[in-house]
């Protein structure tokens, strides 16, 4: 999956939950999907951070 | 009148008045001529005095087999010549007449050294004569090529030198060819002078056609005699006038001849003629080694100096081109330095916008969570409320029959009931039921 599906996919799970027209177990099922999703970004920024660093480091080295 | 003599008293008393009226010895100066050695050993010849071709005075002269022998051999050793026709001496003689053979010298000794002597003033006035002719150095004008590959040779065919020399040039250890064709000649003897002239003449001849560059007199081998020939004026002004340098090995030991003055170039020996013309070849090769070797040196500094040159080209394009790197790097650092923050600053915006999603995701939903729990908990009061052991608690009971909720079974007058309370079971009989309006 792609940072920018991932994002799209959070920001309306945040729209749905402002709605605040989900069931309970559907909001089980959101909240789990929304903290995976945040949990794969924090992932994919970790590793772009580390990569950009470590691009910029190999540069120097 | 006399008494008439006989003719041996006549010879008798001329025999005596010589002999009482001359010196036992005189020392007198003549020439030689039709001089010849009889099978005895004695030597018989004329002295002769001339002025010019005009004979002033000639006498019959002998030398006896061991007289002669002494002189003969005295002589050749001091002069390195025998005694021959045309030879100016001084001898010393006794007058003698015989009855028989008459009036003549007997020659007592000869002195060499006045021979010596007059060859060495006939030599030095053939050379006063060449050098006011222009003749003694006229053929060294003869251009002699750097390398002498062909060349006319003078010689006897007989002669020991011959040989050798030839075979010298043949089997010289370079390896060098030269082209050698001899004109033979006489070398010694009256007959000499006149060959050699005309073997020059020969030679002079098939120059052209044989591409001669030098003609070559040798003689060598047998005796250091008879070298007079070589004095000779004639054969000098041919040897002058020759249209090839001529080189001279007539291997003698004493003084020059005419013929090696008036050469080209004067050798000892044949050997050293060869060795002469075989150094030609090699100063030759050896020049062109050394050229060889110079033009190598030369080669090799000019190589050096373009090596230099360009190590000096490369050294200052790397510094050129370090600095530029460096220039480049920097930018590129630069550049990398604004990369990387602004890539990190867009993932700090990323994490901050992910953290306000996960916030907003978080907030809402246990936002809806408390809501939930909030309607779960009024129902759950609700449910307590409703809850039969809490009415029962109120002092309510419950009654069954069979297991069935009294309002739905249809009791009887003698059913079995039981009755639940909250901390009861009562069995009871009915006695008696009354409908409800």
């Amino acid at each position: 999956m792609k940072y920018n599906e991932a994002i799209e996919r959070l920001e309306l799970i945040l729209s749905q939950l402002e709605e605040g027209k989900k069931s309970v177990d559907e909001l089980s099922d959101l909240v789990k999907e929304a903290a995976d999703l945040v949990k794969f970004c924090k992932e994919k920024l970790k590793n772009t951070e580390e990569e950009i660093q470590k691009a910029f480091d190999e540069e120097q080295g | 009148m006399q008494n008439a003599l006989s003719i041996s008293e006549l010879g008798h008393l001329i025999k005596s008045t010589l002999e009482n009226e001359l010196n036992p010895t005189y020392w007198v100066i003549g020439e030689i001529a039709d001089f010849r050695v009889a099978a005895q050993g004695h030597a018989y010849f004329e002295l002769v005095e001339k002025q010019g071709s005009q004979v002033l005075a000639k006498m019959r002269s002998n030398c006896w087999q061991f007289t002669y022998r002494t002189i003969a051999s005295r002589f050749e050793s001091l002069t390195g010549t025998g005694i021959k026709n045309g030879m100016k001496v001084l001898a010393q003689v006794q007058v003698t007449f015989h009855p028989v053979y008459g009036f003549s010298l007997n020659v007592k000794d000869i002195d060499a050294s006045f021979s010596l002597g007059e060859r060495a003033r006939i030599r030095q006035e053939t050379i006063d004569r060449l050098t006011k002719e222009g003749l003694l150095r006229l053929n060294t004008n003869r251009p002699l090529p750097t390398v002498i590959q062909r060349i006319g040779i003078i010689s006897s065919a007989t002669a020991a030198g011959y040989g050798d020399f030839v075979n010298q040039l043949e089997k010289n250890q370079y390896g060098y060819k030269i082209y050698h064709r001899l004109f033979p000649s006489l070398m010694q003897g009256n007959e000499a002078v006149s060959s050699l002239i005309a073997a020059i003449e020969k030679a002079e001849n098939f120059k052209k056609a044989l591409g001669l560059e030098a003609l070559v007199i040798i003689r060598g081998g047998g005796a250091q005699l008879d070298l007079d020939c070589f004095d000779d004026y004639r054969l000098a002004v041919k040897i002058a006038n020759c249209d090839l340098p001529v080189l001279t090995g007539i291997g003698h030991e004493r003084d020059e001849t005419v013929a090696d003055l008036v050469a080209h170039s004067k050798l000892k020996t044949p050997t050293a003629v060869a060795e002469f013309i075989l150094s030609s070849f090699r100063i030759f090769e050896d020049n062109i080694l050394l050229l060889a070797n110079k033009i190598d040196r030369i080669t090799n500094q000019y190589l050096k100096l373009a090596h230099n040159q360009i190590e000096g080209v490369s050294h200052r394009v790397q510094a050129i081109m370090f600095g530029q790197l460096r220039l480049e790097k920097e930018k590129v650092e630069h550049q990398k330095s604004r990369l990387g923050r602004a890539s990190l600053g867009q993932i700090g915006h990323q994490k901050d916008f992910l953290a306000n999603l996960q916030k907003g995701i978080s907030s809402f939903s246990s936002q809806q969570i408390r809501s939930e729990n909030q309607q779960l908990s009024s129902l759950e009061k609700m449910l307590q409320q409703l809850d039969p052991k809490a009415i029962l608690k109120r002092g309510y009971s419950r009654t069954e029959i069979g297991g069935k909720p009294i309002q739905l079974a249809d009791p009887k007058v003698g059913d079995q009931i039981t009755t639940i309370t909250s901390n009861q079971r009562i069995e009871s009989t009915i006695n008696k039921i009354e409908k409800e309006k």
